[in-house]
């Protein structure tokens, strides 16, 4: 009964960075620039290396409405960070401009009004953005490779320049789950990895590089994650995209070796903290977002005074669901029941007999997609409608709406680490992400979930920080230039997150299923985040 | 009232699954004399195969049933027992069991892996949610039907194996084969149709479950590892008692989750494991402690002669070879296969392990990598910068629960202490790895590698090599035990523990060293195998992969060293997605080979070099092993 560790991307927010309202709106001036480098040709990534200091790649802001109110900097400025480890911050992050609480995360480039001309305004204000050193630097070594950062220099990009660089290519390492006890657990974001190369590659590369993928298949294994990270240590000048919740072996590898690894996401709490590993989904161990917990208590204010939490009996599903706790409990929930199971437990009639004599009305569970079916089937067995039943990210995928439908109706489901499949109508970075995934993976063969999503904007974000380094690519560069990432949304394809410094993002919101399929409930407008949640420490 | 109401309801269905699961692991333990630990795995198989034909082929509900039990898995049941069983000698508990462990991992494998793709599954239930209320209490058709199933299952095979001419002939079957021939019976046909019926049971459990469990190879494979507990109460013979021993289990599962509080203490996560969520095992092995065992098919003489153990030259000879093989290997191979050896070595240590326990004592342990990861647990707390404490700690701490896992089970012997040491890793899962204070609160803890007095094995080539050092140096050590008195009694007792009582021999004593032993290796091969991989969780040291173990163990040949060596290495280099079934598959040689491939290899061997060099025309002895198996044979048919 080997169980899958809890994979749960950790939108948690790590802590709050202080930057002042000036940087934030230059940060904001750079989203803004940013906003059609995906689609365009990546006419704005010399904007995205001009403004390394800030955020580069995040798609958060509706700018073609002229909105210029906060993304996630800002939130951040405004908060301000604790020191305590159990204080409750509850002042909402709010903009600079005290504007709302809904962060409008904008299109993710395609649209019109960035097209074209977006990349000398972007320039303009990227450089007005970041430290004029920096700035200046950074243009200095894109525009070495083209105003795309794809060219070959006229002198040569310099040949190998590091372990898995050549004249030609870039060989990257993706680590996923793909046998083992879930087989496929995280096969979507190596087919993302690839389907990035791809689309990198069909737009010339960086610096004359094209990227080549490496993967590997960790058994959902900490041993063999070690083994393939040390593999890639060796050959590869990178990893990027990597996904799995048994992370904490190849972080043993990547710290004695310094090899840059551009995660999908970030599980365990050793490559959390090793350094040179960075996560479209950061790791998060000493924050946790209040957002939904706030949104909850106003909307379910009976509920939460019932709460009931079930989780897998493995060491990290448990301390995810004790920080729960832990913070919820500050925020005003009660929990009337609070326990735990096996992966392999057939017995859920018991406990929703006990949550139904408790008379839980909110309730949750850690667990994999497989156990909250199990959990859902025996809710319905047993008549019990509670008022709120609250899965979080890892139940988004299709099959687990399908599969639980049409006793999963009315489920609430947190999202906070990427953007919805089902908005990506109006969301060209999703849009763009689904083309090359189709192409490469082909129609129907990859699983829509979060792993995807996530190593698509991990690939975006080693191609910005690489773009930014130039044709000088060192590995000790690479993951400077991705310290400088500090609002990231991946084209529109996650809420703004801060990947140099690890801290996930505050942003939020909610889905919810209805007959088979994931519907929008708060904040009501696609494509938007709450971002003002706060953070519980501990 | 009505709360005690709904969880009495709902411990009666789940002990009635249970009920329907242990009749068919009743049924073919008493007709044909093996403990199928296969039988989960055949139910789920069949799980999936109806499902395939009533939802994937959309094929009428009723007619999916019928073919499947009626038709499919009786035919399974035979092909297994006409192609594997019957060449078994079912008085060799470790074969028996480390062949159907193999089964288990083949059709395990086979589902999870190559038929049917990972992909979400459902059997939806036969009357969906519908249902009547009693006392207000609902009560859906599904539940009646599986409660009903198990009572007119346990009814119709008392009947049937009590009441009719078949049924008694199955049963006479196993205690004396050849007597059944004699009177004109045909102990062949009856075993094969106790095959059948036995998986025609399996695929009625694993269909009465799949809508609650959906369809999920593990799941449905473990879940009649629950009902051990229940065959256990039946003695493996009463099927009544089998019934009221599931329902016990049941009930006292869903009485423990309902009413054991979940708050203060008993929220911690040993409590919680232990008495919440490990009922199944602790009543298990409370049941194998407390009542007295059936008579027990073990102690009868061997078929052959065992092997003779290795010289101290040739012992010697061995471990040098393995060390600069190791030196050589690591020289040449990419930092990934590196890493991949070094695992692959620690695996051999856990599996050497095995070799005293259950190659020479015969004593089948199914917890190695539960002391394995006590081992590693010992060497994250103690051996801090590589300390050799740490090593030192880890065999005393899995030496020390050894022998308390071997004081209580002393009077256990073949099946009943393999079950017993699966109820104690069991809980070990859910009680000991998963808590925060063993393997912290991300569940995985850096393991450091021992320093060795200022020398460093910490790069990854230096460690394999040391890991390859450290199982030469346990080897010989072994051998020189296997040489001596000690040895000599062990192997002894593996014959027949009555004749070594009769000469005065403490069974006792060596019984208990020869557990402390075989933990305190696994302990030290722990302690290395989370160096190996870097860092240790509680997910590495789980229940089911001892069953990998085993099975590897003995496919190698559980009496030899290089039988441990060449699991390890089966276990570190085979895919993961083929791991299973190249297992599962490898023990079915077991049936044919009981001693494991290399032992037979290594006979064969010495008999060709005798006939190269014997002088001409001189008559080659037999080897020992192939004079005892040439007046055996299959069992007679």
């Amino acid at each position: 009964m080997t169980a899958a560790r809890d994979t749960r991307a950790r939108g948690r927010p790590r802590g709050r960075q202080h930057l002042a309202a000036a940087l934030s709106v230059a940060v904001l001036a750079l989203l803004a620039s940013a906003c059609g480098s995906r689609l365009t040709g990546h006419e704005a990534a010399l904007a995205q290396g001009a403004g390394s200091g800030g955020s580069g790649g995040a798609q958060a802001l509706d700018t073609s409405s002229g909105n210029t109110t906060t993304t996630v900097a800002t939130a951040s400025a405004t908060c301000g960070s604790t020191s305590s480890t159990t204080t409750t911050t509850t002042a909402p992050c709010t903009s600079s401009t005290g504007g709302g609480t809904a962060l409008a995360a904008g299109p993710g480039g395609s649209s019109t009004s960035h097209a074209g001309g977006a990349a000398p305004a972007a320039v303009a204000s990227g450089a007005a953005a970041g430290t004029g050193g920096a700035a200046g630097a950074a243009a200095t070594s894109a525009g070495a490779c083209g105003a795309n950062g794809n060219q070959t220099p006229a002198g040569g990009n310099g040949g190998a320049t590091a372990t898995g660089v050549t004249a030609t290519t870039i060989d990257v390492g993706n680590i996923a789950s793909i046998s083992g006890v879930s087989p496929g657990l995280t096969q979507s974001a190596q087919q993302a990895t690839e389907a990035w190369a791809a689309y990198v590659n069909s737009t010339g590369g960086i610096c004359g590089r094209q990227i080549k993928v490496q993967p590997f298949d960790d058994g959902s294994d900490s041993g063999t994650d070690y083994a393939d990270a040390q593999q890639a240590c060796s050959g590869d000048f990178a990893m990027v995209g990597n996904a799995s919740g048994f992370d904490d072996g190849g972080a043993q590898a990547v710290s004695s070796c310094g090899i840059p690894d551009m995660a999908a996401e970030v599980s365990t709490a050793a490559a959390g903290g090793t350094a040179d590993i960075f996560g479209a989904s950061p790791g998060n161990d000493h924050y946790w977002g209040l957002g939904p917990a706030n949104y909850l208590k106003s909307t379910y204010p009976n509920a939460i005074g019932k709460a009931a939490m079930i989780y897998l009996n493995v060491s990290a599903t448990q301390t995810q669901a004790a920080h729960e706790v832990s913070a919820y409990t500050g925020d005003g929930f009660h929990y009337v029941y609070d326990t735990s199971t096996t992966p392999t437990n057939a017995n859920y009639a018991a406990n929703v007999q006990a949550m139904q004599s408790a008379g839980a009305q909110y309730v949750t569970e850690y667990s994999d997609a497989d156990s909250a079916e199990r959990l859902l089937q025996a809710m319905q067995q047993a008549n019990y409608s509670p008022q709120v039943v609250d899965w979080f990210s890892e139940e988004y995928s299709p099959q687990f709406a399908q599969q639980t439908a049409p006793e999963s109706n009315g489920d609430l489901v947190l999202m906070t680490a990427t953007a919805a499949y089902e908005e990506a109508s109006g969301n060209p970075g999703m849009q763009l992400m689904e083309s090359w995934l189709n192409r490469v993976a082909g129609s129907g063969q990859w699983h829509q979930d979060i792993f995807a999503i996530l190593a698509w904007s991990a690939g975006l974000a080693f191609e910005q920080a690489a773009k930014e380094v130039g044709p000088d690519l060192t590995r000790a560069a690479l993951i400077s230039k991705i310290q400088g990432i500090t609002s990231w949304t991946g084209g529109g394809v996650t809420p703004p997150v801060n990947i140099g410094q690890k801290i996930p993002s505050p942003c939020f919101f909610y889905m919810k299923i209805e007959n088979g399929a994931f519907q929008r409930v708060y904040p009501t407008a696609p494509n938007t985040y709450d971002c003002t949640g706060g953070f519980a420490q501990y | 009232m009505h709360e005690f109401l709904e969880f009495t309801i709902i411990g009666v269905v789940l002990g009635s699954a249970y009920a329907v699961a242990a009749s068919g692991l009743v049924v073919t333990y008493a007709t044909s004399g093996i403990f199928n630990i296969a039988h989960g795995a055949m139910g789920m198989f069949m799980a999936f195969v109806y499902w395939q034909l009533s939802v994937g082929w959309h094929l009428n509900t009723a007619l999916a049933f019928v073919l499947t039990v009626f038709v499919l898995a009786p035919l399974l049941g035979a092909v297994v027992e006409r192609g594997v069983i019957q060449w078994m000698d079912p008085n060799n508990v470790a074969t028996t069991l480390a062949v159907t462990v193999g089964l288990t991992l083949l059709f395990f494998g086979l589902v999870a892996d190559y038929i049917w793709k990972p992909a979400a599954r459902s059997v939806p239930q036969f009357f969906g949610f519908s249902g009547f209320t009693f006392l207000g209490v609902k009560i859906d058709w599904e539940e009646v039907i599986t409660v009903g199933a198990a009572v007119a299952i346990a009814v119709g095979l008392r009947l049937f194996l009590y009441r009719t001419r078949t049924g008694m002939a199955m049963r006479g079957v196993v205690d004396n084969r050849d007597l059944i021939g004699l009177f004109g019976g045909r102990p062949a046909r009856l075993s094969t149709l106790s095959w059948a019926i036995g998986t025609s049971l399996a695929s009625v459990a694993g269909i009465l479950v799949a809508p609650r469990l959906q369809l999920q190879p593990l799941i449905l494979t473990l879940l009649v590892i629950d009902a051990y507990a229940a065959a256990m109460i039946g003695r493996l013979r009463s099927l009544p008692m089998t019934f009221f021993g599931a329902l016990v289990v049941g009930l006292a599962s869903s009485y423990a989750l309902g009413y054991l509080p979940s708050s203060g203490i008993w929220a911690s996560t040993p409590i919680q494991g232990l008495l919440t969520l490990s009922v199944p095992s602790v009543i298990l092995f409370i049941v194998l402690l407390v009542l007295p065992m059936h008579r027990i098919r073990s102690g009868a003489p061997q078929r052959h002669a065992p092997l003779a153990p290795a010289s101290f030259v040739r012992s010697l000879q061995g471990g040098v070879l393995l060390v600069a093989g190791a030196w050589v290997a690591v020289s040449f191979m990419g930092p990934g296969e590196v890493v991949k050896l070094g695992i692959a070595l620690a695996f051999g240590l856990v599996c050497l392990s095995l070799v005293p326990l259950t190659g020479w004592g015969g004593y089948v342990s199914i917890c190695q990598l539960t002391f394995a990861g006590l081992g590693a647990y010992a060497m994250y707390e103690f051996g801090s910068g590589g300390s050799l404490l740490g090593l030192l700690a880890a065999a005393g701490l899995a030496g020390a629960v050894g022998a308390l896992v071997a004081l209580p089970a002393l009077r256990l012997r073949g099946l009943y202490l393999a079950l017993a040491t699966m109820a104690f890793a069991t809980a070990m899962d859910n009680a000991f790895f998963p808590w925060s204070a063993v393997f912290g609160f991300d569940g995985s803890v850096p393991v450091p590698r021992p320093d060795l007095f200022g020398l460093s094995v910490s790069s990854d080539k230096a460690f394999t090599v040391f890991l390859a050092v450290v199982f030469a140096l346990f080897s010989i050590g072994i051998l020189a035990l296997r040489r001596g008195p000690f040895g000599r009694v062990l192997v002894g007792m593996k014959d027949s523990e009555a004749a070594c009582a009769t000469l005065g021999l403490s069974l006792t004593t060596t019984k208990l060293i020869v557990f402390t032993l075989s933990a305190a290796m696994a302990g030290v091969a722990g302690a290395l195998f989370g160096g190996a991989e870097s860092v240790a969780g509680g997910t590495d040291f789980q229940m089911f992969e001892s069953l990998l173990i085993l099975a590897v163990v003995a496919i190698g040949g559980a009496a030899v060293c290089s039988g441990a060596l060449a699991g390890g290495l089966a276990l570190g280099f085979l895919p993961g997605n083929a791991q299973d079934v190249f297992i599962g598959a490898g023990t079915v040689v077991l049936a044919f080979y009981p001693d494991g491939v290399l032992p037979l290899c290594y006979t064969r061997l010495q008999r060709w070099w005798q006939s190269v060099s014997a002088p001409r025309g001189a008559a080659v002895p037999l080897a020992a092993e192939e004079r005892a198996g040439a007046l055996a044979g299959p069992r007679a048919a």
